[in-house]
């Protein structure tokens, strides 16, 4: 009896756990979202500050899958498999290249760096603009022939809980090989 | 004891009385009327400024033309012995009341309410960086509920400081009257600017913004006219009409700023803006024209930041100007006759060995040159130096006169990113320069005509015309709206199209570039140290094209 109760109680742990926690799976990955985290519709993501381009762009700039915890935003792209842009360095530099305008316009807030995660390669991006904090990474596995890609856009003073979010996610990554 | 001498001081009196007399004369002299000697900074202020605004007798205020300014210059002037000097923004400022001679006073009226002219100082501020000097008047009015029967408030209020709940009006006036703009403040805080309105139909117009299926809700607009009003002594004199501005209320609510203070008048008259002309993009044929009709028009003009050290916003020497009307658009012509006329600038031997030389420069940094002609009637450059600002992106030296050359275009070094939207709007920055500005009409089309940026990286030339000034226009004034957001969007975009489609750098920000720009520019490219160009745009359904010309 005293058995059966533990078996119940365990389960019942394990069920609400489960729906707690929101996975993200495609065929290629899978990963944990933290406790909290929504999905967002087109319409919501269009509704987003700071999501609508110029005037002259008709469309928004949205990625495949959009989540929310908070204020906090979290994007994801589909894994590109065998991508011609697989080059992490290359990538780096690329993008340090093209965000030179932020240090240009005296934002110093850029900064860059690959980073290893067990066996694979996470580059990752950050900087503040308009009062926004943007995590974006290239997360890769040891091969280069898959990478998940994604951004994190959160407010300013909330650096902490955006940061802890993104290695939770970083950590999470798991490719289907 | 002392022993009092008679004839001693008898023989002392004279003596006396010479003395006596010396002082009386001196002090006579003292008292007709000579100025106290100025320090040498206000001595020199006080020479230019009589040398810039001399006064000319018999042209009194009430001379002069009514409908113009009124030259305030002849009616008032600074009183040079109460200066307060001090530093701000980087100038010497010297601060000083309305000459108390003149009895000058001078508040606003609006619509039909003139508002007390107790409540109000005018100050004289001459201001210099050392190069030029520069006098403005500054008009401060101060709301009855602010002052709250203690006119002692006002003094509290001057273009260094304000009270922390200062609530009224400022305004700048050059000396000789003409209106500079204001800003409106309400317990202590700037103001948002009011609506210019730019209809000359004054009545007050009335929109219905919807009609919801359970409250109609109206949204009306109240137009004010502004005036500035002249006192003599607290006599009214005359008064001058500056502007109208106009404010959304909703079922009698006002919607925008609200409350007793009015938002300020902005700068320019009706029908006109603050800045160089905007050329309205032309009318495409057979396309209905959005604009017309009873349309309000309810820009929010955001309040400036504020100064940050108590006192109040500088006055800046606005230029107003008209826009010229909408065109009809030209019928498009050949792009490879474009091409080709281009190619007669930016793909000369000069052109391709200077990109060859930018692009051998060692390190990452961003190098660059500008492209100066000798002459406007030239094909021919000048021997510019390649320059680079370090980690930063590289700046053009923009120039336009026959010493430093006549810069119609400019080569700068990317790792492997095509242009960017900041590559594209310098074309236009420089439309601003003053020496383009003040050569003329005919030299301002010679450089739209002939304006390219030309961007080099490892594998591609890039070079960038405009098609479209009247577009680009526009686009730069949302660019200007927040320009790091701006190239920020564009970024994403390129990174989108990475992610998602796959394409390479150059491909990637030359797809974003062209969805935000067909248009108003071309883009032409080439392989390295070529001048093999091509077309490349983008079709309705948002896919990089190239179009090779028959003769490249």
């Amino acid at each position: 009896m005293k058995k059966s109760l533990i078996i119940l109680l365990l389960s019942t742990t394990g069920a609400f756990t489960c729906k707690a926690q929101l996975i993200h799976r495609t065929e290629d990955v899978k990963l944990t979202l933290p406790n909290g985290t929504y999905k967002l519709s087109k319409q919501q993501v269009d509704a987003l500050p700071g999501m609508k381009l110029s005037s002259k762009l008709n469309q928004s700039y949205y990625l495949p899958y959009n989540y929310k915890i908070g204020d906090i935003y979290i994007g994801l792209f589909n894994v590109n498999k065998d991508s011609i842009n697989n080059n992490l360095p290359e990538k780096k530099s690329s993008h340090d290249e093209r965000y030179i305008f932020l240090r240009s316009n005296g934002n110093n807030s850029y900064n860059s760096e690959i980073k290893r995660m067990g066996k694979n390669w996470v580059l990752l991006i950050s900087y503040t603009i308009n009062n926004i904090g943007k995590y974006k990474f290239d997360y890769q596995n040891e091969s280069k022939t898959l990478t998940q890609a994604g951004e994190i856009d959160y407010p300013e003073n909330q650096k902490e809980k955006a940061t802890a979010l993104l290695n939770e996610i970083l950590n999470s990554i798991q490719f289907i090989e | 004891m002392m022993k009092f001498n008679f004839k001693k001081s008898i023989l002392k009196i004279p003596f006396f009385l010479i003395l006596l007399f010396s002082i009386i004369i001196y002090s006579c002299r003292k008292g007709n009327k000579e100025p106290a000697r100025l320090p040498a900074p206000l001595n020199d202020a006080k020479s230019w400024y009589e040398s810039v605004y001399p006064a000319n007798s018999g042209n009194s205020l009430q001379n002069q033309a009514a409908g113009k300014s009124r030259d305030l210059s002849q009616w008032i002037k600074p009183d040079w012995q109460h200066p307060v000097m001090y530093n701000r923004y980087g100038q010497s400022v010297i601060e000083m009341p309305v000459d108390p001679e003149a009895k000058f006073g001078s508040s606003y009226q609006l619509n039909k309410k003139r508002c007390n002219p107790a409540y109000s100082r005018s100050y004289y501020l001459l201001m210099t960086d050392g190069k030029k000097r520069e006098a403005y008047i500054l008009t401060i009015i101060a709301d009855s509920a602010y002052i709250n029967n203690d006119l002692s408030k006002l003094d509290h209020n001057t273009y260094r400081k304000h009270d922390p709940d200062f609530s009224g009006t400022i305004l700048y006036f050059t000396p000789r009257g003409s209106y500079l703009g204001g800003y409106g403040y309400r317990n202590g805080q700037l103001m948002a600017s009011g609506t210019e309105d730019t209809d000359t139909n004054k009545t007050p117009r009335v929109q219905n913004v919807n009609t919801g299926r359970l409250i109609a809700n109206t949204v009306k607009q109240v137009c004010t006219d502004w005036y500035v009003v002249y006192y003599v002594d607290g006599v009214y004199q005359c008064d001058e009409y500056l502007t109208t501005t106009c404010v959304n209320v909703d079922d009698g609510n006002p919607s925008g700023s609200g409350g007793n203070t009015p938002p300020p008048p902005p700068p320019c008259p009706p029908g006109m803006h603050v800045g160089p002309p905007v050329t309205p993009p032309c009318i495409p044929l057979a396309v209905e024209s959005v604009e017309g009709g009873n349309r309000l028009k309810t820009n929010y003009v955001p309040p400036p930041p504020p100064p940050g050290d108590g006192g109040m916003p500088p006055p800046t020497a606005q230029v107003c100007s008209v826009d010229p009307p909408r065109q009809p658009c030209p019928s498009a012509p050949d792009p490879c006759e474009l091409l080709k006329k281009a190619k007669q600038k930016f793909a000369t031997a000069f052109n391709t060995q200077r990109n060859a030389d930018v692009l051998a420069k060692p390190g990452t940094n961003e190098y660059g040159s500008n492209l100066n002609l000798t002459s406007l009637s030239a094909n021919t450059y000048m021997n510019t130096p390649i320059t680079t600002n370090g980690t930063n992106s590289w700046m053009p030296n923009f120039t336009w006169n026959s010493t430093n050359g006549f810069s119609i275009g400019s080569v700068h070094r990317h790792q492997s990113a095509g242009p960017s939207p900041n590559d594209v709007f310098s074309l236009i920055d420089h439309l601003s320069n003053p020496d383009l500005v003040t050569s003329g009409a005919s030299s301002i089309k010679f450089y739209r005509d002939n304006a390219y940026a030309t961007i080099v990286s490892n594998t591609t030339t890039y070079t960038v015309t405009v098609s479209n000034w009247a577009i680009l226009s526009q686009m730069f004034l949302d660019y200007n709206q927040d320009r790091n957001g701006y190239e920020e969007a564009f970024q994403n975009k390129a990174t989108e199209y990475k992610n998602k489609m796959n394409l390479d750098e150059a491909s990637a920000t030359n797809k974003a570039l062209m969805e935000i720009f067909s248009g108003a520019i071309n883009l032409y490219k080439s392989p390295s140290n070529s001048t093999n160009y091509v077309i490349t745009d983008i079709d309705k359904n948002g896919k990089l094209t190239i179009t090779t010309c028959p003769d490249k």
